[in-house]
Order: C-alpha cells, then sequence, then structure tokens
C-alpha cells in the first residue's frame, strides 16, 4: 500500500507538476496553440510531441503559475526566439512586407488592368 | 503608343523578378531561426559548470570565445567534436543541454576536452532563456560579452573559413 501511494504521488508529480488556476489553463491552452515549436517548426507547441516543445510548454506553466500574464510569457518568448514563434506574426518593420506586400500586388494588378482598360 | 510597347515587356520584367526573387528563397535556410541578441549580452541566469560553481560575469573567458551548445546524445554533435578538438584555437564553453553531468564527463574524458569550462543545464532551462532550440549551436561573444554571431547546426570547415574566421578576427582586432 505504501509502495503504491509512492507510486501515486510521483505519477501525480509528474502529470500537475505545475497546477494552474482554471483562468490561467485557459491562457496556457490559448498560448500553446498560437506559439510554433521551433523543431518542427509547421506544428504549434501543443501539438508538438519535440522534448523542446515540452520543454516551453513547462516554461509557459511556471511562468503562469508565477502570476504571469499571457501577454508579457509571449513577449518574454519573443524576447528569447524572435517573431518566428508566432503563428500570427506582429506588424512590424520586418513583417511589413508580409503583411502590406499582398495589397500592394493587387492594387498595383487593379491599376494596369484599369489602365489597360481604357486603351482597349 | 510608346507605352503600350513598353507594356509588352512588363510580364518578362515581372518574370525575372520573380526568378530572382525565388532563387534568392530557394539558397536560404528557412528553419534557421536568426538569434534575438545579436548586439546583446545573453541574459544572465544562474548557470552551473561541471564543478557546481555557479557563473558570474567574471568567470567568463577574456577576449572573443565561442559558447557551444552540445550534449553527448546528439549524433550531430558527436559528429562534430573532432571538428573541435582540431580548432582549439579560440576559447570555448560548453552548455551541456539537457543530460545529466556524470554523463558528459565520462564522455568527454573519452573522446577529449575542447572546453575551457563546462556549464551545466540538465532540464533545458538556461537554453530556453538564451534562445536556444537544438543542439549543436554555436555563439560567437566578443570581449564585452556582446553576442555577435550564432550558427545553428553543425560546423564544418567550410563554415568555419567563410562565416567564422572572418567574424572571429573582425571582433578580435575590435579593442
Amino acid at each position: 500500500m505504501r509502495w503504491f501511494l509512492c507510486v501515486l504521488c510521483c505519477l501525480s508529480q509528474l502529470l500537475w507538476a505545475v497546477p494552474l488556476t482554471p483562468p490561467q489553463e485557459a491562457v496556457y491552452t490559448q498560448l500553446t496553440t498560437e506559439l510554433r515549436c521551433l523543431v518542427c517548426q509547421n506544428e504549434n507547441l501543443a501539438d508538438s510531441g519535440a522534448p523542446m516543445a515540452a520543454d516551453l510548454r513547462r516554461y509557459i506553466r511556471i511562468h503562469l503559475a508565477k502570476g504571469e500574464s499571457g501577454a508579457m510569457v509571449r513577449s518574454a518568448l519573443r524576447q528569447r526566439y524572435g517573431d518566428t514563434i508566432d503563428f500570427r506574426p506582429s506588424f512590424n518593420g520586418h513583417t511589413l512586407v508580409l503583411w502590406v506586400g499582398p495589397g500592394v500586388v493587387l492594387l498595383l494588378v487593379l491599376w494596369v488592368a484599369y489602365r489597360r482598360g481604357r486603351y482597349d | 503608343m510608346r507605352s503600350a510597347r513598353m507594356v509588352v515587356w512588363l510580364p518578362l520584367l515581372c518574370m525575372v523578378v520573380l526568378m530572382i526573387g525565388l532563387a534568392w528563397g530557394l539558397s536560404r535556410n528557412p528553419r534557421a531561426v536568426p538569434s534575438t541578441f545579436i548586439g546583446q549580452p545573453l541574459p544572465e541566469v544562474a548557470v552551473l559548470d561541471l564543478t557546481d560553481h555557479r557563473m558570474r560575469a567574471q568567470d567568463w573567458p577574456h577576449g572573443v570565445w565561442l559558447l557551444h551548445v552540445m550534449a553527448s546524445w546528439c549524433e550531430v554533435c558527436q559528429h562534430e567534436h573532432a571538428f573541435w578538438m582540431h580548432h582549439q584555437n579560440v576559447p570555448m564553453v560548453a552548455l551541456d543541454y539537457k543530460e545529466s553531468p556524470q554523463t558528459i564527463q565520462a564522455w568527454l574524458k573519452q573522446y577529449g576536452n575542447p572546453y575551457q569550462r563546462i556549464l551545466v543545464d540538465p532540464l533545458g532551462d538556461v537554453a530556453i532563456e538564451w534562445g536556444v532550440y537544438g543542439t549543436p549551436e554555436t555563439f560567437l561573444i566578443d570581449r564585452h560579452h556582446i553576442v555577435r554571431a550564432r550558427w545553428v547546426g553543425e560546423m564544418t570547415t567550410k563554415r568555419w573559413q567563410a562565416e567564422v574566421l572572418p567574424l572571429l578576427q573582425r571582433w578580435q582586432q575590435e579593442a
């Protein structure tokens, strides 16, 4: 019995090493679905089986449990891994072409089409 | 009329631009994530070396040095090890990623130790603080503890000569 309890304790320690409140748990779920695993770059942290993703999940758990907000944890990770870690890239100098580029190309095409239309 | 004739060349121009863009894109490694610490020091964290000494700023090598994130279980690192054994002209510090100090100690005893100091990171926490996402990674750090470059993946003679040496010389010359 004592042995069994010991194993149970160890298991529960492994599974629930860092307990979170329900709102924190929600933030945790959101963060791990929106952040990229840098090892298998098409997967998010929640789905990835890579050991590195498990480490990052643990990192997020520990910091949320300390009382940090989701935004704080996200910006801390972005500071360490850059924009790449975010599946939804932030709007800044580096990502300007990404966000504005398609619109500019579309406008250009429309403009050319309009000009051609007038010639014909 | 003139501009109508010019327009004929537009598709060709677009094609050339597109091809140059694609050629550039194909020659890059999209998986290599640039370090966010280039131009700044690595964040200070509690990290121990093999002798259980907690590292402080004055413990880092003087002058330009390399921080090598590695592990004895990492196959690329094993393969790379011979290279480092032959390139000991610059101080190197290892960050032993996710393994026990005993394991790396035994491994280095067997295969040789090119490192001035070995830092241990059994859980991979330090690696996260420093923006590491795999092994091996090599950081070039200048005399003021500023990160100047980072290489992800295996270090080869070709890479060393083309990318590392020029930067190494540049930052060694800088006062």
